[in-house]
């Protein structure tokens, strides 16, 4: 009699071949493409619009065959998909879906990020003017941000099931950068500017202020730093403020 | 203890789609039914939704990826993810399926049969022992949809989830969509089910639609949990509730899913079934 063992291997085998199966093993032959397929396009919506519904199948197959699920929660399916979209559409007019898909995943893990108590902007105004310099901002863990060469954020935008797509987008319109953040009821996107942006990935990479600020002004000097920080206050996105020069995590912290 | 009629016995599952209606309309509901891995996230709008939830109402965590009939190592982590949920929502009940679904390091994400031996039996019994004893709590088996039997089974179905509940100490989650399901594709009386489980605890009850498809020329009953429960599935409900009394029922529909107003319709009927079925027994 086969071991449990055998028997699991043998049904295995037939699910992942690529040769469709005769009689009832369609059915699990079947399943095993269909599930997987449903949960990338929950997590990729935009995606699918762009390439339509039967590429997107075939994507999803071949997708599948290079970085099959490894966990019984699909929401993880999706980590390299933009990867595998890079390989797939490099040297071709369509190299800009890897970084649509970029996006699409990092609204993903906003969505489902910890959660984590901002601290309001007095942390910040209590600490002396001359330490500010070397304060630390811990940004909330779901924020994302994004940029990319080509409107990928147009795109997005104007692709989304919730929105009627409004004609076709100039890829000359260039590049764009925003930041994903959690709200009350999910996610909301931000454009924001090269600079800002840059003084963003600097504080994720915990640089001291004056660092991701000289980032932001080497990029552009009219950058606001004022209002900026108004906003990430006011949207809840610094969770931490660190003032001294000791590492983050054990310097004062003024909350 | 057996319900009062007063005490409502049947509830729905609680699905994405109608997320906004249930934290807003607050409709009346003996139970929700979650699936565990859509709500393992630690953060953001579905835990709070659920928490919030579950201030009003009783859950149930239904599992659907453990895989525990799987030959290769128990994940871990998904272990930990579950647990978490567990002591988070303090659910009522908390199940997972006589199934496997990983081989050699890969998901199949899907619920797959098991062959009835004494290997298949020894293994699942050990595999529950160990959710139980990780999640210190008692867990629900439930009976699985198939297309496909094993020659090798020394055992039917029920005869296997009566050894698996005796040896292990859980109880079962009698899906009687799936019951059906496997009586119409394999050929079986589904009463005799009922016969052979009247030792084995009865916990929870799930009702779902299916549709016939032709596969290999042959017409075959699919678990869809696409559409309304067929008559034939309801009659089969009123006579388990004769041989197992009383039981939590939830309504399933995972796709296709329509307006949240039909579920409850359909909860409502199922609570109309057993409160049928409790004037009978007395």
């Amino acid at each position: 009699m086969p071991t449990l063992i055998n028997i699991q291997r043998a049904f295995s085998e037939v699910i992942l071949c690529t040769t469709v199966p005769n009689g009832p093993m369609l059915v699990y032959h079947h399943n095993y493409r269909a599930n997987f397929r449903s949960a990338l396009a929950l997590e990729f919506p935009v995606i699918e619009t762009l390439v339509g519904k039967h590429c997107f199948t075939v994507l999803a197959q071949q997708y599948q065959t290079q970085h099959p699920s490894r966990s019984g929660d699909l929401h993880h399916i999706g980590e390299q998909f933009s990867s595998f979209l890079a390989q797939e559409y490099q040297h071709s007019p369509y190299a800009y879906f890897a970084d649509v898909a970029v996006l699409e995943w990092a609204w993903q893990e906003c969505l489902i990020a910890p959660d984590t108590l901002a601290v309001d902007p007095t942390a910040l105004t209590a600490c002396a003017s001359e330490r500010l310099p070397k304060v630390r901002l811990q940004l909330q863990p779901s924020l994302r941000l994004v940029n990319s060469k080509w409107p990928v954020v147009t795109i997005w935008e104007t692709n989304r099931s919730d929105s009627s797509p409004t004609g076709l987008i100039e890829l000359a319109l260039g590049a764009e950068w925003a930041l994903i953040y959690r709200t009350l009821g999910g996610a909301a996107l931000r454009r924001c500017s090269a600079a800002e942006h840059a003084f963003l990935i600097a504080l994720k990479a915990q640089a001291e202020l004056e660092s991701a600020v000289a980032d932001a002004y080497a990029i552009d000097a009219a950058f606001n730093l004022g209002r900026l920080l108004e906003e990430l206050f006011r949207d809840a996105l610094i969770t931490e403020v660190y003032a001294g020069v000791s590492p983050l995590g054990s310097g004062t912290k003024n909350t | 203890m057996i319900p009062t009629p007063q005490a409502k016995l049947c509830g729905v599952g609680l699905r994405a789609p109608h997320h906004h209606e249930w934290a807003t309309r607050r409709p009346t509901c003996a139970v929700l039914e979650i699936h565990a891995e859509n709500y393992f996230a630690s953060g953001g709008a579905i835990p709070a939704l659920l928490a919030d939830l579950r201030r009003d109402y009783p859950l149930s965590i239904h599992g659907v990826g453990l895989g525990l009939g799987s030959s290769a190592p128990m994940d871990t982590v998904h272990l930990q993810q579950l647990k978490a949920l567990v002591t988070r929502y303090e659910p009522t009940r908390v199940s997972e399926h006589l199934a496997w679904s990983t081989y050699n390091g890969m998901h199949h994400n899907d619920l797959l049969p098991l062959p009835y031996t004494d290997e298949s039996l020894m293994h699942m019994v050990s595999r529950v022992t160990q959710l139980q004893d990780y999640l210190q709590r008692p867990v629900l088996i439930e009976n699985l949809s198939s297309y496909v039997g094993f020659e090798d089974s020394t055992l039917n179905e029920c005869e296997f989830l009566a050894a698996l509940a005796a040896r292990s100490g859980c109880s079962i989650l009698l899906d009687i969509n799936n019951l059906y399901i496997n009586a119409c594709n394999h050929g079986f009386d589904p009463k005799k089910f009922f016969d052979a489980l009247h030792k084995t605890p009865v916990d929870e009850i799930h009702l779902a639609g299916h549709t016939i498809e032709i596969i290999g020329e042959i017409p075959m009953r699919l678990d869809t949990h696409g559409s309304a429960v067929c008559e034939s599935v309801w009659q089969l409900y009123r006579e388990a509730l004769q041989h197992f009394g009383p039981t939590l029922t939830i309504i399933e529909w995972d796709t296709d899913l329509p307006a949240l107003e039909v579920l409850l319709k359909e909860a409502e009927c199922a609570e109309k079934i057993t409160l049928e079925s409790y004037a009978n027994a007395n």
